[in-house]
């Protein structure tokens, strides 16, 4: 991708004779669509997607195929994502009943993770996340579950007043309270949880793009350029490594939000 | 609208129209995400996540079974220790009670040796004193028949007297002892 990104950028350095044009949206994320986008904006995201979701399959298959008392590094690094979920988000936020939700929720975690790290794969470098479909999908599962078990669980009167009633204020607050209540635990927790993978994924990506662009324009203007390439270089190899943390703790906080809302919906009181 | 705004805020100035909004949903990539996380889901939910718990549970239970055993391996050693401390105590006392024992058997073999020296003793001495006493008084006897005859032998020869007269004799020398015994 970004090599592909830099060759654009080269000619259009050449054509600029030296004005500096920043990676574009169409040419970062949705260089190769089919017909208009509006089916799939881009075939290599999707292609990611595939080769993604078969590696994690292919990983944790062989990782589990033995399933041994004393496990083998494999096994070893299978379980320690897995328990990662199952104990430090799972049972750490929703208790005893954290369990029967590990399973969707390491699921959900290895998923967006790796779909994000694709980002840094060499040749992918395209994180399939910053494709709003996939974080709205996510989000709009985690929407439907929450409230779905909440439903569920305490009717759909009593779930309306678990996520809206808060008890022991005066009872002229909840004319103010109830409403700012539905809206943030209803209304708008799937769009927080969509746009705030999708933003930093398209962000972080532009970001390292542009790094890059900068560093590849610089050395190709010559001159000053060849003592100056070396800070947006330097930045873009940074950027690797803080893109590397916003992969993994994206991952995380959708995950970890996703349990926190399942929780809140599962609670006996507010 | 909202792609523009995006594309400035990306610092990007090619924002053309027909481009593709950032923010749009294609709906095709909606199903094949939904279609691979389904797949992932499946997958994984049949074949790994269970595999796992299993080998969590089994370690789980071979450390609690390694637990137990060192706790039973604990406890009969501790049963063990107590079981000889007992013994130990036992024979202690049995020992003390066999001193104890030996002590009073020699305290009373030395007691009863002891009085059977002093009966004997005693004894002997009775016996003595009870034949120096029959020597004495036998002695005393043939003293008195011996000097009373000598005596009135002595007497006579002295006196000249005879002193034939029995009953004269006799009262002279119960007189003479008389005055001896005084």
């Amino acid at each position: 991708m970004t090599g592909h990104l830099l060759h654009q950028l080269a000619l259009l350095a050449a054509e600029n004779e030296g004005g500096f044009q920043a990676p574009t949206v169409q040419h970062s994320f949705f260089f190769d669509p089919v017909g208009d986008g509006s089916f799939i904006a881009s075939k290599k995201a999707m292609i990611l997607l595939g080769i993604g979701v078969v590696a994690i399959i292919a990983f944790f298959v062989a990782a589990a195929r033995r399933a041994a008392v004393l496990p083998g590094k494999l096994q070893f690094a299978g379980e320690g994502l897995y328990g990662f979920v199952r104990n430090g988000v799972a049972i750490e936020v929703m208790g005893k009943q954290g369990r029967r939700w590990a399973p969707f929720l390491a699921t959900l975690f290895i998923f967006i993770l790796v779909l994000n790290l694709m980002e840094l794969v060499p040749v992918a470098q395209l994180p399939v996340t910053s494709h709003f479909a996939i974080p709205v999908f996510l989000a709009v599962l985690i929407w439907l579950l929450y409230n779905g078990v909440g439903i569920r669980k305490h009717g759909l009167f009593g779930y309306l007043k678990l996520q809206t009633f808060i008890p022991g204020v005066p009872w002229y607050m909840h004319i103010l309270l109830i409403p700012i209540e539905f809206l943030s635990n209803i209304l708008l927790r799937p769009f927080t949880l969509a746009v705030r993978l999708f933003a930093n994924m398209f962000a972080g990506h532009m970001l390292v793009g542009v790094a890059a662009a900068g560093t590849v324009f610089l050395l190709e203007s010559g001159g000053a350029g060849y003592a100056l390439f070396v800070l947006p270089g330097l930045a873009s190899i940074l950027l690797v490594f803080f893109e590397l943390l916003v992969c993994s703790l994206q991952a995380y906080v959708f995950t970890l939000l996703a349990a926190i809302y399942l929780e809140g919906s599962l609670a006996d009181s507010h | 609208m909202t792609s523009t705004v995006l594309h400035a805020a990306a610092g990007t100035p090619l924002a053309a129209e027909g481009e593709i909004n950032p923010i749009g949903l294609p709906w095709g990539e909606v199903l094949i995400g939904v279609i691979g996380f389904a797949v992932l889901l499946f997958v994984l939910g049949k074949f790994v996540w269970p595999q796992f718990e299993k080998a969590y549970a089994a370690r789980t239970k071979a450390i609690e079974g390694g637990i137990a055993d060192a706790e039973a391996a604990q406890r009969e050693a501790r049963d063990a220790l107590e079981q000889y401390r007992a013994q130990l105590a036992g024979a202690r006392e049995e020992a003390a009670k066999i001193r104890e024992d030996a002590r009073a058997q020699a305290q009373a073999i030395r007691d009863d040796m002891l009085t059977q020296a002093h009966a004997e003793s005693e004894r002997i001495a009775a016996a003595g004193r009870a034949q120096l006493d029959a020597q004495r008084a036998q002695i005393v006897a043939e003293l008195r028949s011996d000097l009373g005859r000598v005596s009135v032998d002595l007497a006579s020869r002295v006196v000249g007297e005879s002193l034939e007269d029995e009953a004269r004799q006799r009262r002279t020398v119960e007189r003479f002892l008389a005055d001896l015994e005084r």
